[in-house]
């Protein structure tokens, strides 16, 4: 009937008009402006025709034959309120805000929203809580909430501290802007581990790709210069901070050292050339950073050359041009590797006359902190008296040889870098010497910063460059490695185990520290042995009732074939049989009394399970 | 004869060995970086589960706090290395600085989790999970310049780590770049992904070496740029050495507005 075209939220009438006439064709409305909302099969209301226009923006529907509207106002951005029959008033329809997708069907009350949107709305509420404890503007606040969205769609807050997030948003946002603030401060203001964000945000920043500027000390110079109470003269110190920064960029001070550091060091000299006595403490308070980043800033700074300058020279000096001498410095931590290894060079070669000449000292300290690598010896009187003694009997005698000596190491240092970095020198000896004693000091092998004596980049002994001989991946042959163990590796491995009192006395330590991980691990084991008894039942119950089932086919089709019935015909037995199996009714059947329900020819018998074996017994007799 | 050898390769099976810790890598220009392998992380199955309590306490050279961590801790001397033992009779050994070394230790700890009294498979799995390696390369690097040219593969974030994190998709190895020139090569399964990686990393590092440094290579008289250090450097003894004159204050002003205090000592 073409009347089930009309939508079902349609009036009554709809159907009356249907009844009307049966046979014709539907009978039009006679109800301007019907607002149909048949959108599956777009039929005028009016003629019938099926070529209804949709106007897109205005939300309209007109029908091109007859002109009837046939939809308008399908969405409005007006609020209209509903009285309720007890005097309530609710909002019509539903309010579809800017980010969420759709309608949200079956809501009941009119602001009702998808979890995401409250994802969203209660992570803007966190960002704005976090941008007014950091006194952001609401810029910073709109541009994290556009990178919250983000991490939402991209599933980046599941699994995450919501704080993390926003706090990697909030301060992705103030890297895009430039802004003063730092890391550090989000961490205080959050409470938060400060390489706990890190982690976050440097993953927020992969899942985005985001390119992000690194992060120049000169951005802060400004917000701290104003925390040091420098009054009137703060700009004129800000500006001394800057150039200083610049100038440690070119000197490479800069690179890899946090920009807290590198600024605190800038205003701290630029405060004290301006004549302010202020100390470390004062900077490190403002800028969360240790004491000894900024005296270590600092000294690295002392050994360039523009700390030798006045304040009036380096002001005038042009930091981009070349106006004094125009190097840049080496950063400190690669001339001072260089050092180091140029020591435990000097030491393998046992040039003394490089060692004590001083050109090896730590050009970043002064006093005697530069010369602590050469200690000088700690001799008596007499020691001292002797020494001299021995010093120039030595001389007088091997006066020549030395001279010989000095000559050879004249060549050997002509030909070049005795140590190239990029020529592996394959034969170089891997030995670590222990260091020398000269006439004056004593000499220790330089260490390296893991403590252990610094090898040289290109030194490797020959048994080290050997191709490694052990697959990454590989099955070990433990049975025959055992049978080869070597006497003294089983002695080694002997003197690893304790006697049995040992042990004894160690249980009783370790029943007495994890008491109750002992009994929780106890409680464990009880439950994981009732598990598997309960298993172990069930499977041994399953057979069962499998091996029951079994001698029950076995013995119901061995009667049927002796009864010679169709095998494709189902009897009430094998039906019933089916059904236990399909539907798994129980688990436990017990298929001796239902042998006993049926008859011989497989439906139900009608007699008692007594009576039949009496018969057959009486069967038996007679046959007998 | 024959025996003999067998009996020589035999022995080499029981003793540590520093071969394969340094891995040479051409640099393209006909010379060669030398990696130094750190560390190696590999886990082996012992294929046995065991007591852990039986095995802290018959063993003097092992730590278990099963509170805290639910393995034991055991350690070896030669070749210095750690394992973590765990009751499913999974062993994580690291300390070793060659594939051998490790492959040895896996063995020693399986002989001594035996000797316990457990019956580890006659063939265990072996395999190399992570290989740690370090390299100079021996000059400065730009870290800003590979961060600009690479946004993809690097990240450097100097208020969180001073090295430039490099991520090399093929092969999977990570570079931790230092401004000094120290690499540190991680995230390698083989020491063949290492060479690999550091092969198409270290034109890169090229590209954004410092180009001019005043240092010198250690066996040259070190040269350090600037005026102090150049009169350091000339040898005169006592204007530089020990005891800086204090008072240098004849050129007017100078930046640290009194010597000693600058830096607070």
């Amino acid at each position: 009937m073409s009347s089930s075209r009309w939508n079902l939220d349609d009036n009554f009438w709809n159907e009356e008009s249907a009844t009307d006439n049966p046979n014709g064709p539907t009978q039009p409305p006679q109800h301007q402006g019907a607002s149909s909302s048949s959108n599956k099969a777009p039929l005028c209301p009016n003629c019938g025709s099926h070529s209804i226009e949709s106007l897109g923006p205005s939300g309209s529907a007109v029908c091109t034959d007859c002109g009837i509207i046939v939809e308008e106002n399908t969405l409005v951005s007006s609020v209209e309120f509903v009285e309720g029959a007890g005097g309530s008033s609710s909002t019509v329809g539903q309010f579809v805000g800017n980010s969420s997708r759709g309608l949200n069907r079956g809501g009941q009350y009119g602001f009702s929203r998808q979890s995401r949107e409250n994802t969203l709305a209660s992570g803007k509420r966190r960002i704005q809580d976090v941008a007014s404890q950091l006194r952001l503007g609401q810029h910073f606040v709109d541009a994290a909430h556009r990178l919250f969205t983000v991490a939402v769609e991209k599933n980046f807050v599941q699994g995450r501290r919501r704080a993390h997030v926003v706090a990697a948003c909030l301060y992705t946002a103030c890297r895009q802007e430039k802004s003063q603030h730092m890391l550090i401060d989000f961490s205080d203001a959050l409470q938060i581990n400060v390489y706990t964000l890190g982690t976050c945000f440097l993953k927020f920043r992969r899942l985005l790709g985001l390119k992000l500027e690194i992060i120049d000390p000169a951005l802060y110079i400004y917000r701290f210069a104003a925390h040091l109470d420098l009054d009137a003269k703060a700009n004129e110190v800000a500006m001394t901070a800057l150039r200083l920064v610049a100038r440690m960029k070119r000197d490479w001070i800069v690179a890899g050292r946090r920009p807290a550091g590198i600024c605190a060091a800038a205003l701290l000299i630029a405060s004290r050339a301006h004549g302010f006595d202020r100390q470390n403490h004062d900077v490190t308070k403002i800028l969360k950073v240790c004491g000894l980043t900024v005296m270590t800033r600092v000294r690295e700074f002392e050994a360039t050359p523009a700390a030798q300058m006045t304040l009036e020279e380096f002001g005038n000096t042009d930091n981009n041009g070349d106006e004094h001498d125009g190097k840049e410095v080496d950063p400190p931590a690669f001339s001072k590797n260089r050092i180091r290894e140029a020591r435990a060079k000097a030491i393998v070669d046992k040039n003394y006359e490089l060692l004590e000449s001083g050109a090896l000292d730590n050009q970043n300290l002064r006093g005697k902190w530069a010369t602590r690598w050469r200690k000088p010896n700690k001799q008596s009187e007499l020691q001292s008296q002797y020494a001299e003694m021995y010093e120039e009997l030595e001389s007088e005698i091997v006066a020549e040889d030395v001279n010989g000596d000095v000559n050879n190491f004249a060549i050997a240092s002509q030909g070049g870098p005795a140590v190239s970095f990029t020529r592996a020198a394959t034969s170089v000896e891997h030995h670590r010497p222990e260091g020398i004693s000269t006439l004056h000091s004593q000499i220790a092998y330089p260490l390296g910063v893991n403590h252990k004596p610094v090898i040289l980049p290109n030194q490797a002994s020959l048994e080290e460059l050997e191709a490694p001989t052990q697959k990454a991946i590989d099955q070990l042959n433990f049975e025959e490695w055992k049978a080869g163990v070597p006497e003294d590796t089983d002695a080694e491995v002997d003197f690893l185990f304790r006697t049995d009192d040992e042990v004894r006395e160690r249980e009783a330590v370790f029943n007495a520290q994890n008491k109750e991980y002992i009994e929780t691990q106890q409680q464990k084991e009880n439950d994981r042995l009732m598990a598997e008894v309960a298993s172990r039942a069930k499977e041994e119950d399953d057979i069962a009732q499998e091996e029951g089932r079994r001698r029950y086919l076995k013995s119901s089709r061995s009667r049927k074939r002796k009864d010679g019935y169709d095998p494709n015909e189902l009897t009430t037995e094998e039906a019933l049989l089916e059904v236990v199996r399909k539907r798994k009714v129980s688990k436990k059947i017990n298929y001796d009394a239902m042998s006993a329900l049926f008859d011989d020819s497989g439906d139900f018998s009608t007699e008692l399970l007594s009576d039949r074996t009496g018969k057959k017994e009486e069967f038996a007799t007679a046959e007998a | 004869m024959a025996s003999q050898q067998a009996a020589a390769a035999d022995l080499s099976q029981h003793t540590p060995s520093l071969a394969g810790s340094v891995l040479e890598c051409p640099d393209g220009n006909g010379g060669s970086l030398l990696i130094r392998i750190q560390n190696m992380a590999c886990t082996a199955n012992l294929g046995v589960r065991l007591d852990l309590k039986q095995i802290a306490l018959r063993c003097r050279n092992t730590e278990f706090n099963p509170r805290r961590f639910a393995a034991v801790i055991m350690r070896l001397r030669e070749p210095r290395a750690t394992a973590l033992l765990f009751a499913s009779g999974r062993m994580v050994v690291t300390g070793c600085k060659n594939s051998h070394n490790c492959a040895l230790a896996a063995k020693k700890f399986s002989f001594i989790v035996s000797k316990v009294g457990f019956q580890p498979s006659p063939l265990i799995d072996f395999k190399i999970q992570n290989v740690v390696g370090t390299v100079d390369v021996g000059f400065p690097i730009r870290l800003e310049g590979v961060v600009y040219a690479h946004p993809t593969f690097s990240s450097y974030e100097p208020e969180l780590f001073p090295g430039l994190i490099y991520r090399l998709a093929q092969p999977r190895v990570v570079f931790l770049i230092f401004v000094s020139g120290k690499v540190v090569i991680t995230g390698a399964k083989t020491e063949e992904q290492m060479v690999e990686g550091l092969k198409k990393v270290y034109p890169i590092l090229c590209e954004f070496r410092k180009s001019e440094t005043s240092s010198a290579r250690p066996g040259d008289a070190p040269v350090i740029a600037g005026g102090a250090a150049a009169a350091q450097i000339a040898g005169v003894k006592g204007k530089r050495g020990p005891g800086r004159p204090r008072g240098s204050g004849k050129r007017g002003k100078e930046l640290k507005s009194e010597d000693g205090n600058v830096v607070g000592v």
